[in-house]
């Protein structure tokens, strides 16, 4: 894989997992969060840049690149945070891939009709339960 | 009119009051249990309590098919969703959003949002408009700032006190609408001769300000 300029809105488990492994795999990454203390999360061998501020706010994510970025990858705690910064990075600044994720999948109707892809940590919950316990089936197993 | 009001304590308030009494039917959804009861005690009206940025919220409430839907948080995002959420699932005819970031107004436009105001936005307008000349005073602008309404004092050394309304040689764009003399209001026509301390009343395209501010400019006594 080439080397593609990254960015990730949010430091959390998720956000802090894929930037850790993106930077092992030698990709620029930068990651930004609110709150310094989220940094923690990050591997120790996390190579990437580390930026404090609010992703709402335009001139923060330009001043973190999100013109150069190839991806845009959110996944702050907020739903609507993470909508709206999507569609600013889709229709705004044209970023070629942007993934959201989302607790609300009611809300993914909002980004359903653009290339933004959209991840569901409920949806993915429901398939691991179902394959642990298959409804069809009539009865546990 | 289905008007909706989403979020928000005293603007909600001051545009409850507006709308009430004027035959239209008004939608006021409020996350805030403290600030539901307070408008609906000071209102005497119903308010739906609840998330604007859900889907059953806003349908519960009854937003289908509204005719605007206006949202008043001080959080930029969530007026988004919401304004979004009701334009595309619930058809509704033109969404207006508050922002608190000036820099939301234009990306809000770009993104869907039919109008979007900042305070601070309009401050900075104002004071760049302002700051061409004292003796123009903008009230109001209509239409998504296509038409400005502006207020303007002749002073006994305007050079155009004295002169006819047809030899102004206003483009036509600009029209002067109304003239405040001595208390009396005077709807011009061209023959209509202009005095010292005048306040002109002048309707134009707003792209046509500068224009404005051309023709009266050296009117000014600095």
């Amino acid at each position: 894989m080439k080397k593609e300029q990254i960015l990730i809105i949010g430091c959390g488990r998720l956000g802090s997992y894929i930037a850790s492994e993106l930077s092992m795999n030698g990709h620029d990454v930068t990651i930004i969060d609110q709150n310094e203390d989220a940094f923690r999360k990050l591997k120790e061998n996390y190579a990437g840049y580390k930026s404090v501020g609010d992703a709402n706010d335009v001139d923060i994510l330009e001043e973190v690149g999100i013109k150069q970025a190839k991806m845009v990858i959110v996944t702050t705690n907020n739903d609507n945070t993470n909508i709206f910064i999507a569609q600013v990075a889709n229709m705004i600044y044209f970023v070629e891939h942007v993934v959201v994720r989302l607790g609300d999948m009611k809300k993914g109707s909002l980004v359903e009709q653009t290339n933004i892809k959209t991840i569901y940590p409920f949806e993915l919950s429901m398939k691991r339960f179902k394959e642990l316990f298959d409804f069809n089936e009539g009865g546990f197993s | 009119m289905k008007i909706v009001l989403s979020e928000g304590k005293s603007q909600a308030d001051f545009l409850i009051k507006l709308f009430q009494h004027k035959s239209h039917k008004l939608i006021v959804i409020n996350n805030n249990k403290q600030v539901c009861e307070y408008l609906t005690k000071v209102n005497d009206i119903p308010i739906y309590f609840g998330d604007s940025t859900k889907k059953y919220v806003l349908e519960e409430a009854g937003v289908k098919d509204a005719d605007i839907f206006i949202a008043l948080s001080h959080k930029d995002e969530e007026n988004f969703v919401a304004c979004k959420i009701a334009k595309e699932e619930f058809q509704v005819k033109r969404t207006v959003s508050i922002v608190s970031n000036p820099k939301d107004v234009d990306i809000f436009m770009k993104l869907g949002i039919d109008s979007a105001l900042s305070s601070t936005y309009l401050v900075s307008k104002y004071i760049e408009k302002e700051s061409l000349s004292n003796d123009l005073f903008e009230l109001l602008n209509i239409d998504n700032n296509l038409v400005t309404l502006t207020k303007l004092t002749l002073t006994p050394a305007s050079k155009q006190v004295g002169v006819q309304l047809k030899d102004l040689k206003l483009a036509l764009a600009i029209n002067i609408s109304a003239i405040l003399r001595n208390d009396n209001i005077i709807i011009p026509d061209g023959n209509t001769t202009l005095k010292a301390n005048d306040i002109l009343y002048i309707v134009s395209r707003t792209s046509h300000l500068e224009d404005l501010h051309g023709i009266f400019e050296p009117i000014t006594k600095k």
